[in-house]
C-alpha cells in the first residue's frame, strides 16, 4: 500500500505558531507579581573563595533576595552523569561559570545593579587550561582526587575516566601494512550558538507543595529528576512544561536555568524569571569538547586498512556533564565506517578549568568524524589513490564488525552514500586543483557514521499515549522534545498513516513532566527511531481498540470494517461510525479508546576492557559529504561553493524535514570548517559574542543538494533512522579536505581562518616545508 | 511618550534606558520579538520601524517616539497569513522558529523596496539575521516564491 503521510513533504505541525509570533518560548512567559533573578558568576577560573558579602545588596531597594552557599547549605550538587556540580559555590570556584550568589529583585535592572555591590574575597589557585597538563601527576587537583578511577601515573583529581577499545592483533596488522601514516589532529571548543538565550519562569504552590517552571530542556523527565535531587523534592513536587524550543544541539541537554527558578521559587514564595545573557549563557553553559586524537593507522598499497591505534584525549573543562559518555563516543567512533581488522584505542576524559564541555550536536563522533576523515585523506594522499576510492575499497557492508564489536546486519548504506553522492555531484575521480577567474579550487569528500540511541547497555525507551477525543481527534501524548528538528511532525505523520486519518486530526498535547511520559531525550539522533516507533506502537494497539469496539457495537465482524479519515466504515454499506461517537460510547462503557506504546529496544554493555559488545547501537545512520571551495589567493578566504550531501536514513519520513536538517548541519560544519572556535585563554573566555564568535549567515551558504539513501530496513519506524546529529558530521572534514585539494595544504586543526591559510600559502610558496598548524 | 505598533496607539511613560524590545515585549506583551544577543548582532530582534528594519534592542524606546513600528504580529491581519508566512510554511523554512519573526520581517522590508531581488539580493537582505538551524536554503527559496508571485504547493 502507498503511504499517505510518511516519506512525503508535510508542513511541520508548530510552523503556523511560529511564523505569527505566537508560539512561546521560555522567556515570553510572564506571571503575575514575578521577581526576576540575576546570579554572580565567578570572578576567576579557579580560587578559593574565603567570602562572599552580599549585605550591601541585600539592603539595596528593590532587593527581594540575595543568597549565597551558605544560606542553603541543604541543596546538593548536580550532573547528568556524575554529581559534581555545585548549584551555588561553597569553597572554591572551578571555571569562569560558577555561581556564587543569586539576587532576586523587582526588576531585572535592579538586580543586575545589586550583583555590583557583592564584594567576594578569593584566593587564586593555578589556573588548569591544558588537559594534556592537567593529566600529569603533580598538576594541582581541581576536584577531590579518586584514586579508583585513575590510571597509574595520571591526575587523579583531574582524570575523570579512561575507556578501552581494542581488537584483533596490533602487530599483526602494522606487519601487514606498506605504510604506516601517523598524525596529531584537534578540535576547538565550539558554542552551539542556539538562538534562544536560556531562560525559565517559575512558580511554587506552597499548598500542593509544586513547584512548576516553564523552561526549555531536551529531556523534561531527566531535568526532572535531577531538579528534585538537588532541592530533596519529590520528582512529583517538580513540574516542568516545555515551552517551543529555541534550538538546542545538545546545549539544553544540561541544567541550565532549572535548579535556580526552582530554589527562588520556593524560597522567595513569588514566581521567578531568569534570563541569561548570550554572553553569559557562552561562559557558563556546556561546549563542544575540543578533543586531541592520535593516530597511527596502517594500510597496504592497494589502500586497505590493516590496523588503526587511536589516542583520544578531551577536555571536558570544569564538571563532567556528559563528559565522559562524549569522550568515549569519540573513541568508539575513531575509524569511522570503515573496515578495520586490528584495532587499539584509549581515550581519557579530563577535568580543567575551562568552560565544561557536553553534548553538542554529534556527541564526540563528530570530532571523530573530522579526525578519520583527515585521517583518510591523508593516507589516500600517501598512497597518491583517489579520496572517493580509498572510502568506497573500505567501506562497511553487511557483515561488516564495527570499532565495539557490533556485526552489521540491517542498513548499511555506505557504499550507496558514496556513489549516490558522487553521480550527484559529477565527481571526476583524481581531480587537482584548478584555477577559475583567479581563485583556487578544489573538491573534497568525507563520510561518517553514527550509532543512533544511547547504546551500550543505557536503558533507552520511549513512550507515547494516544486517545480518542469526543471531537473524533487523535490526542497524541509525548514528551519528546521538539528543539526545532520536528519529530512533533514526525510522530503525527505516523500516527496518520496508521490510523488514515488527516493530519489535521492528530494533535500534539505540549511536553509536561505531570501529563506526558518519558520519551527520553532529544539527542543521540533517536527521537525518530525511539518516539516515532512509540507512536506507530501505539496508534496500531489504539486501531485495534477501534476495530474491537466496532465490531461489539455493530455486530460484525473485524475484516468488514475500514477505518479511514476519522470514520469506521462497514464496508459494501452506507453504514458509519465517527471515531468521536465511538470514543464516546467506548467510554461510557468503561473502555475508553486509549493506548500507549512504549519503545525499549536492548543493547549490551560493552566489555570495559576492549570495548566490544554484541549489540551496542539500534542502527547506524552513513552519510557522505562532497565539497567544492573556492579559495581567494591574497586574501586567503575561503568559500564554499556547493555541497552535495547523501545521509543514509533507513527510510525518509518527511523529505521536507530531512533536506532542512541535513541543509542545516551542512552550514553548520562549514562554520566549524571556517569559523567557529570559543577562544578560552587560561579559563577565560575572550570572545563571548557574536561579533566575535563568528556562525555562518545567509551570505556564507553553498548551493546545497540532499540525496537520500534508503535501505528501508533500520529499526526505525518504515524502516527509518535518524538525521539531525549525522547530517552535521561529514561537512567540516569535506571542506577541509576541499581546501587540502585546492592548495596542497593539509590542517589538523580547525578552524581554517583566512589568515591561517594565507600564512601558510605564503610559507608553502616559500618553500618552507612545514604547513597549516 | 507615544508610537503606533500595528496600526494601533500607545502612550506609555518609559524610563529612558528602556530598550524599545522591552517595551514591546514587558509593556505590550508583543512576544513575538526575540531577543537573540541584546548587542544588535544576530538581527533576532528585528522589527520595521518607519519602513525600516532594525534591532529593537539597539533602539531606546524614547527613540521610537512618534514612529511607527511593525512587528510579527502586525504582519498579516489576525486569523490570516502574509504571502511570507505561507511561503515559510510551504518551504519548510522554519525549524526552531526563534529566528523566523525576525526574518520575515527583513524580508518583508526587501520587498517592499525591491519586489523582484536577485538571489544575491535575498541573502543580503537577510545577511543580519542569524538561523543556526535550516542553513538559510529553504529560507532564501521561500522568499524567492513570494518575489516571484507564485505559490507551490506541498507535493
Amino acid at each position: 500500500m502507498r503511504n499517505k503521510f510518511v516519506g512525503k513533504r508535510v508542513d511541520r505541525v508548530d510552523a503556523r505558531d511560529k511564523v505569527t509570533g505566537k508560539a512561546l518560548y521560555s522567556a515570553d512567559y510572564y506571571l503575575d507579581d514575578m521577581v526576576h533573578l540575576k546570579v554572580l558568576r565567578a570572578p576567576h577560573p579557579h580560587a578559593r573563595i574565603k567570602s562572599i558579602d552580599v549585605s550591601q545588596a541585600r539592603n539595596m531597594p528593590g532587593v527581594v533576595m540575595a543568597i549565597t552557599a551558605e544560606d542553603v547549605p541543604w541543596v546538593k550538587n548536580f550532573g547528568m552523569i556524575f554529581k559534581d556540580q555545585e548549584v551555588l559555590v561553597r569553597e572554591k570556584t572551578r571555571y569562569m561559570g560558577d555561581a556564587l550568589a543569586i539576587v532576586a529583585a523587582e526588576t531585572e535592572s535592579i538586580a543586575r545593579q545589586a550583583l555590583e555591590l557583592i564584594e567576594v574575597d578569593y584566593e587564586p589557585l593555578p589556573v588548569i587550561s591544558d588537559p594534556l597538563q592537567a593529566m600529569e601527576k603533580d598538576t594541582t587537583y581541581i576536584h577531590e582526587p579518586r584514586e579508583e578511577n585513575c590510571e597509574p601515573g595520571l591526575n587523579p583529581g583531574n582524570l575523570l575516566c579512561s575507556h578501552r577499545l581494542e581488537r584483533g592483533d596490533m602487530e599483526k596488522g602494522f606487519a601487514e601494512a606498506d605504510h604506516v601514516v601517523e598524525n596529531e589532529i584537534r578540535t576547538p571548543h565550539l558554542e552551539h550558538v542556539a538562538l534562544q538565550p536560556e531562560a525559565g519562569v517559575a512558580r511554587y504552590d506552597k499548598e500542593s507543595g509544586v513547584c512548576t517552571m516553564w523552561a526549555a530542556t531536551q529531556w523534561l523527565h531527566d531535568i526532572q529528576a535531577d531538579v528534585a535531587q538537588a532541592l530533596n523534592l519529590k520528582t512529583e513536587q517538580v513540574q516542568i512544561i516545555q515551552p517551543a524550543i529555541g534550538g538546542a544541539f545538545g546545549k539544553r541537554e544540561d541544567v541550565s536555568v532549572h535548579i535556580i527558578i526552582a530554589l527562588m521559587a520556593i524560597l522567595t514564595g513569588r514566581p521567578v524569571k531568569l534570563e541569561m545573557t548570550r554572553e553569559e549563557l557562552m561562559i557558563t553553559q556546556n561546549k563542544r569538547h575540543p578533543i586531541i586524537f592520535r593516530y597511527r593507522t596502517g594500510v597496504k598499497n592497494d589502500g586497505t586498512i590493516t590496523a588503526w591505534e587511536a589516542e583520544v584525549i578531551g577536555d571536558t573543562g570544569a564538571y563532567a556533564s556528559t563528559g565522559s559518555a562524549v569522550v568515549h563516543q569519540a573513541l568508539y567512533m575513531c575509524t569511522g565506517p570503515y573496515n578495520v581488522p586490528h584495532l587499539k584505542g584509549v581515550s581519557y576524559t579530563v577535568y580543567t578549568n575551562n568552560t565544561y564541555a557536553g553534548a553538542m550536536r554529534g556527541f564526540g563522533a563528530t570530532q571523530a568524524a573530522f579526525a578519520y576523515e583527515t585521517q583518510m585523506d591523508c593516507i589516500a594522499a600517501e598512497l597518491g589513490m583517489d579520496p572517493v576510492e580509498l572510502r568506497r575499497k573500505n567501506a562497511y557492508e553487511l557483515g561488516s564488525i564495527t570499532p565495539n564489536g557490533q556485526v552489521l546486519t540491517t542498513s548499511v548504506g555506505i557504499r550507496e552514500t558514496l556513489e549516490k553522492a558522487a553521480q550527484a555531484f559529477g565527481y571526476q575521480p583524481g581531480q587537482t586543483s584548478r584555477e577559475v577567474d583567479g581563485k583556487l579550487r578544489g573538491v573534497g569528500v568525507a563520510s561518517s557514521m553514527f550509532g543512533c540511541g544511547y547504546g551500550e547497555g543505557f536503558p533507552d525507551h520511549s513512550i507515547a499515549d494516544l486517545e480518542v477525543t469526543d471531537e473524533g481527534k487523535i490526542l497524541v501524548r509525548s514528551a519528546a522534545a521538539d528543539v526545532g528538528q520536528g519529530v512533533l511532525t514526525i510522530v503525527c505523520q505516523i500516527v496518520a498513516e496508521v490510523l488514515d486519518i488527516p493530519l489535521d486530526l492528530v494533535e500534539m498535547a505540549p511536553g509536561d513532566t505531570h501529563t506526558t511520559r518519558n520519551a527520553g531525550s532529544t539527542s543521540a539522533t533517536r527521537q525518530t527511531i525511539f518516539s516515532g516507533n512509540a507512536a506507530k506502537l501505539a496508534a496500531e494497539e489504539l486501531l485495534g481498540k477501534i476495530y474491537h469496539r466496532a465490531s461489539l457495537e455493530l455486530a460484525k465482524h473485524h475484516p468488514q470494517f475500514l477505518v479511514r479519515d476519522g470514520e469506521v466504515i462497514l464496508q459494501g454499506t452506507e453504514t458509519r461510525i465517527s471515531l468521536g461517537e465511538l470514543a464516546r460510547i467506548a467510554r461510557e462503557k468503561g473502555d475508553p479508546l486509549q493506548a500507549e506504546g512504549c519503545y525499549f529496544p536492548r543493547t549490551d554493555v560493552p566489555d570495559p576492557a576492549t570495548g566490544q559488545g554484541d549489540l551496542v547501537y539500534v542502527a547506524y545512520t552513513f552519510n557522505t559529504h562532497i565539497a567544492e571551495v573556492e579559495i581567494d589567493k591574497y586574501t586567503g578566504e575561503t568559500r564554499v561553493l556547493r555541497v552535495v550531501a547523501a545521509p543514509d536514513v533507513g527510510r525518509v519520513i518527511n523529505l521536507t524535514g530531512l533536506e532542512g536538517q541535513s541543509e542545516g548541519g551542512t552550514v553548520m560544519g562549514l562554520g566549524m570548517a571556517l569559523m567557529e572556535k570559543q577562544v578560552i585563554q587560561e579559563g577565560i573566555t575572550i570572545n563571548a559574542d557574536l561579533s566575535t564568535y563568528l556562525v555562518p549567515t545567509s551570505m556564507d551558504m553553498p548551493e546545497m543538494e540532499t540525496v537520500p539513501v534508503e535501505s528501508g530496513d533500520a529499526a526505525g519506524p518504515y524502516g527509518a533512522k535518524g538525521i539531525g546529529e549525522p547530517a552535521l558530521l561529514p561537512a567540516a572534514p569535506a571542506i577541509t579536505n576541499a581546501i587540502y585539494n585546492a592548495t596542497g595544504i593539509r590542517f589538523f586543526q580547525i578552524p581554517v581562518t583566512p589568515d591561517r591559510l594565507l600564512s601558510a600559502m605564503q610559507a608553502r610558496d616559500k618553500k618552507i616545508p612545514k604547513e597549516g598548524d | 511618550m507615544t508610537l503606533k505598533v500595528n496600526g494601533k496607539e500607545y502612550t506609555r511613560e518609559v524610563e529612558a534606558a528602556t530598550r524599545l524590545i522591552d517595551l514591546l515585549r514587558d509593556e505590550l506583551r508583543l512576544v513575538g520579538t526575540k531577543e537573540g544577543c541584546g548587542k544588535g548582532e544576530c538581527g533576532t530582534c528585528t522589527v520595521i520601524m518607519d519602513g525600516k528594519t532594525v534591532n529593537s534592542c539597539l533602539v531606546l524606546a524614547p527613540q521610537a517616539n512618534g514612529r511607527e513600528i511593525v512587528t510579527i504580529e502586525g504582519l498579516a491581519p489576525e486569523g490570516k497569513l502574509h504571502p511570507l508566512q505561507e511561503a515559510f510554511i510551504k518551504k519548510g523554512a522554519v525549524q526552531c522558529g526563534y529566528c523566523t519573526p525576525g526574518i520575515l520581517l527583513s524580508a518583508q522590508s526587501l520587498l517592499e523596496k525591491n519586489p523582484h531581488p536577485s538571489r544575491d539580493e535575498i541573502k543580503e537582505g537577510i545577511a543580519g539575521n542569524i538561523c543556526r538551524c535550516t542553513g538559510y536554503k529553504k529560507i532564501v527559496e521561500a522568499i524567492e516564491t513570494v518575489s516571484e508571485g507564485r505559490e507551490e504547493h506541498a507535493e
